[in-house]
Order: structure tokens, then C-alpha cells, then sequence
């Protein structure tokens, strides 16, 4: 059974009365204890992916959705009650900036025993230092009456990331949580991560555009261009094997140890503009072999004989 | 041939503050004896894992920190013989966050337009927005109308506009969308060969240091633990370090 359903997610920011699409109609699922990485650039609507399951949206977003089940409750009927005490609660959430996540006026201890108490039962000291074993942070009883700003990023990034399991979640939802950390505070965080899947089956939803930590820490592979997913399947399959022209031009603009070139074959272009949206696949303006049924919106599909799904003409046989 | 560049066993100490309260701790040595040379037109990836003292060394070639050991020798001169001004005319960084280089209240054509008063050899702002791919309506606008490649565009501008000889780059593209980083490294490219440029690449990122660069040295805290060609360093890595760095490298990129 899934833990997470989404069907025909759709979102839409509006800056001085302009619509600007940021999901145009997202499909996948996530079962429990299932890594899925959301890889994109910029603009393509990761980082609104991550959060908009919840509903955790400004103001200015529109949300529909044909459906949005969590753990068998249907989101788009919960109340901002409801969806309240998930957050934090069966779902926590790890952002890129640590800083922004922690209240600079309260301890490390203090934040911490605030989640208990609004999702796990109560205050309780002693689970506080335990979580702050937990995530490995050394001196806990020190650190608890610490703020903040006493802290390392990558200190700041286990305080968040205590917080995040302290209601020992079936689902975190991470958004480039070790961008702003050097790589061995990185390698750290995620293989905390890693530990916390297996001992608490939860599962993870990392948005990321770095390619070694999709590779080395999630099952499947979402990737988004222009508020759509484009490509969903197995991880390395998808890496290896990329189906859609995004994705294979994409790879191929890489640098390789085994492979040296003048030139990378960089993709050429943008991606679009938002409010300029062409019609059918976004992708058609860039993409070098586009043809005529391009201009009609090409639907995420299976690809025959394969476990990828691909959202392109190309592989669309005969429809 | 003298070469353009020389450091000889350089070396810094810094004091260290540790604990909650930041106390200082004692010192800490963030390089010990690191030598090489670089040629005219070279390109030298500098690797390592954070704590290596890649940064510490790209700032002490910078000029913005002072090595407590060893020194550093431009064309033969010892770098201190040099005024702030004709250090900054030959050796130029760029930095993984191409916002921390641009001032956020000045516009880019303001920005560059200076930047080109101190060296520029008379060329205007439209032209060295050209050379990196930027329109010259560019000019009117401030840093963050741009996007991060876009920005990191206009660092590489404002670093080139004094037309210097050695660009230091610290990780340049690792902040970068994928699809703009071979863009920026086809850039940096490009203005290496037009300008005859020696490159140092400080980056974590091997498959990058194998696309810019034809030598390697690898740092472990503080410490060259190998040096040679970029190629043989790969096909015969000599150290624990720099195997354990590459077997890093995912599959799909080797």
C-alpha cells in the first residue's frame, strides 16, 4: 500500500494578479520506507513538490489535486487542524537553510521539547538527549541550553533534523539539506538518514540536483522540467538509461572521468518562462529532436519492456 | 622557463576556537609545506575534502590571507613585492556563490564599469558582458534579477575585466544547475584559450577537475598527498586519499 498518493497535483503562485504555474498536473506515489529523489533545475518545481503534499504553501498559491492521500487520509479534506498536527508529526520536514528553520530566541532543548509536546505526548528531557545522540551530536546536555547561533551549520542541520524524527515520522520530506554543508558534514547527515529509513521505516522525499547522493540514497527518480514530471523510474535506471531527451541531454552535458572533450555538449537554451509557456511538451524549444506531435501535451507513460515511466512522443508508439 | 607562478613549502596556522563558547583552543595548521609550480596558461585542479585547506590556499594565492610559511613567487618576484592593485591586475578569484562577489545595491553595469577603471585596458561594459554571453542591457540591472548561471556570468566578468593572467576558481559550478554548469565550464573554456589564462580549479568534483585541468595536486588536511598529470593521477592514483576521493564518483558519471 502506498503511504503517499498524489494524483493530478497542480499548483499555481500569483504574483500581482499573474498566474504563474509551478505544478501542471503531478502523478506518482510513495510507499513506506521508499526513497524517491525529485531532481530538477531552478524553476522546474521541486522544492514546491516537497512541500505542497502538506499543503504547506504561502498565501499566494492555488492548490488542486485529483488525489492527495497520506497513510489513508485524504489531504485536500483534512482541515489546516489536521494538517497541522502532521506536520512535524507523521511527516517532518529538513530544509536547505538550517537557520531559518530554528528559533533564534529558543535553546536547542527548548524547540525540541516544543515538538514533543505538540506531537509526541509531552516534554521530556531525557528524549531530548537522546535524539540528540541520536542524530550525533556530541555534549548533548550542553547543547540543550545552546541557541542557535552558538551552533555549526552542519550542528544546526542535526538540530532540524532532531526536530524532524523527534515524532518518529512515516515520511521526511528533505529539500537539499546538505547543500549548505561541507561534504563530510554531508556524508554524516545523509547516512543518519539512511539509518533512521531502516530503523523507522520512513520513507524519504529528497529534492536534490546533486547526482551522487540521487544515486547513493534513493530507490526511484522524478525528474521535473517545468512544473511536470518528465521521468519516474528506478534510480540507476533512469541514470543509466535516460529516456527522455531532457534527462539524456542533461547527463550527457556532464563532465566524465573517462571522457575528455573541448567542449561539453551543455544543453542549449533556457528552460521557460512561466508565464510563456509553449503548448504541448515545455521541453519541445530545446529539444533537438522534436517533431510535429510535440505540440500536444505528451502524458507520463510507461515505456515498454522497461520500469521507467516517460513523459514524450517519442516513446508514445502508436497513440 | 620561469613559471608564472610558484609556491614553495607555503604554510598556514591558525588559531582555533572549539566548544559551545568558542574559546580558543590552541592553533591549527590549515597547510604544511606545499609546493608547486604552474605555468603560463596552465591549469592546476587543487582536490580535496573540506578541512584539506583548498579554500585556505586559493585565499592565500588571492592575497587575502598571508601565509605564515614559504612564499608564494609571481614570474619569479616574491608576491609581496607586488602593490594590492597590480596583484589584483594578474591574479583574479570566482567563488561557488556568485552572489557573495556581487554587490547586491549596485548595478552590473556599475559594478563592471569599475571594475574595468582599474585595468581594463579600455574596453567598455557591453564588451565584457559579450564575452561572457550577457546582452548589454544587462547593465541596468542588479545582481539578483539574474539567475544563479547568469550571475556567475557576471562574477567571471567583473574577475576578467582587469585582465588578469592566473583565475582561481572555487568551486565554481557546484552550486550551479546542472544544465548551466557545463555552460559556465564551456565559458571558462573558452576565456582560458582566448586570453591565454592560467586556471587554478579548487573543487571536490573529479569530473570537473579531469574536463579543466591538466595537473592535480591532492590535499589532505593541509598537506600535498599527490601531485602529476590530472591523467595519471586518475589512471594510477598513488595515495589512499585520492583513491578513497574517486571511488566518490558516481557510476553514472565515471
Amino acid at each position: 500500500m502506498s503511504l503517499l498518493v498524489v494524483e493530478n497535483l497542480r499548483v499555481t503562485y500569483f504574483r500581482d494578479g499573474v498566474p504563474l504555474p509551478a505544478l501542471r498536473g503531478v502523478t506518482f506515489s510513495l510507499s513506506a520506507g521508499e526513497s524517491l529523489g525529485l531532481a530538477g533545475e531552478s524553476g522546474s518545481g521541486k522544492s514546491t513538490l516537497a512541500v505542497a503534499p502538506l499543503r504547506l504553501l504561502p498565501d499566494n498559491a492555488r492548490l488542486s489535486a485529483d488525489r492527495l492521500v497520506f497513510d489513508g487520509r485524504d489531504l485536500m479534506a483534512a482541515s489546516p487542524r489536521d494538517l497541522r498536527a502532521l506536520r512535524g508529526g507523521a511527516v517532518g520536514t529538513v530544509f536547505q537553510d538550517p537557520f531559518s528553520s530554528l528559533n533564534p530566541v529558543l535553546t536547542v532543548g527548548d524547540q525540541i521539547e516544543e515538538v514533543l509536546e505538540f506531537h509526541a505526548g509531552g516534554r521530556d528531557r531525557g528524549r531530548v538527549l537522546a535524539l540528540l545522540e541520536r542524530v550525533r551530536l556530541s555534549e548533548p546536555a550542553a547543547l540543550y541550553g545552546a541557541y542557535p547561533h552558538q551552533l555549526s551549520g552542519g550542528q544546526r542541520q542535526r538540530v532540524c533534523l532532531a526536530m524532524a524524527i523527534a515524532a518518529r515520522p512515516k515520511l521526511l520530506i528533505a529539500d537539499e539539506p546538505t547543500t549548505a554543508l561541507d561534504v563530510t558534514a554531508q556524508r554524516g547527515i545523509l547516512d543518519l538518514l539512511d539509518e533512521l529509513r531502516r530503523d523507522l521505516k520512513m520513507a524519504l522525499l529528497l529534492v536534490t540536483h546533486n547526482v551522487g547522493l540521487l544515486v547513493e540514497r534513493t530507490d526511484r527518480l522524478a525528474v521535473l522540467y517545468a512544473g511536470e514530471i518528465v521521468e519516474l523510474g528506478p534510480t540507476r535506471e533512469v541514470l543509466t538509461n535516460p529516456a527522455h531527451p531532457y534527462t539524456q541531454g542533461l547527463l550527457r552535458s556532464l563532465p566524465r572521468l573517462s571522457r575528455v572533450e573541448p567542449r561539453l555538449p551543455a544543453l542549449p537554451g533556457q528552460p521557460p518562462d512561466p508565464r510563456r509557456l509553449p503548448s504541448g511538451c515545455a521541453f519541445r524549444e530545446r529539444c533537438a529532436q522534436a517533431f510535429a506531435r510535440c505540440a500536444v501535451d505528451p502524458v507520463l507513460r510507461p515505456v515498454t519492456g522497461r520500469p521507467v515511466a516517460v513523459a514524450c512522443h517519442l516513446h508514445g508508439g502508436a497513440a | 622557463m620561469t613559471p608564472l607562478l610558484e609556491c614553495q613549502t607555503l604554510s598556514k596556522v591558525f588559531p582555533v576556537r572549539g566548544g559551545l563558547l568558542q574559546a580558543r583552543r590552541g592553533v591549527v595548521s590549515a597547510l604544511t609545506d606545499v609546493s608547486f609550480d604552474l605555468p603560463v596558461g596552465g591549469a592546476l585542479g587543487v582536490v580535496g575534502e573540506s578541512g584539506s585547506g583548498k579554500s585556505t590556499l586559493a585565499r592565500i594565492l588571492a592575497r587575502f590571507l598571508a601565509p605564515t610559511g614559504g612564499r608564494v613567487l609571481w614570474e619569479g618576484s616574491p608576491a609581496e613585492g607586488f602593490s594590492r592593485r597590480e596583484w589584483a591586475g594578474r591574479v583574479q578569484m570566482v567563488f561557488q556563490d556568485p552572489a557573495a562577489s556581487l554587490n547586491p545595491r549596485l548595478t552590473v553595469g556599475t559594478q563592471l564599469a569599475e571594475a574595468l577603471a582599474v585595468s581594463g585596458g579600455g574596453r567598455t561594459v557591453a564588451e565584457a558582458l559579450a564575452e561572457v554571453g550577457l546582452p548589454a542591457d544587462a547593465r541596468v540591472h542588479y545582481p539578483h534579477a539574474f539567475s544563479g548561471g547568469q550571475k556567475q556570468r557576471i562574477a567571471i566578468a567583473r574577475a576578467l575585466a582587469p585582465r588578469p593572467r592566473l583565475l582561481v576558481a572555487d568551486e565554481p559550478v557546484s552550486a550551479l544547475d546542472l544544465s548551466v554548469q557545463a555552460q559556465i565550464l564551456n565559458l571558462l573554456a573558452d576565456l582560458r584559450d582566448k586570453h591565454k589564462l592560467a586556471l587554478i580549479l579548487i573543487s571536490h568534483d573529479w569530473t570537473v577537475v579531469r574536463h579543466m585541468t591538466d595537473r592535480v595536486l591532492v590535499l589532505e588536511r593541509g598537506r600535498a598527498v599527490e601531485s602529476g598529470t590530472t591523467e595519471e593521477v586518475l589512471a594510477r592514483p598513488q595515495s589512499e586519499t585520492t583513491r578513497a576521493l574517486l571511488a566518490g564518483v558516481p557510476e553514472a558519471l565515471r
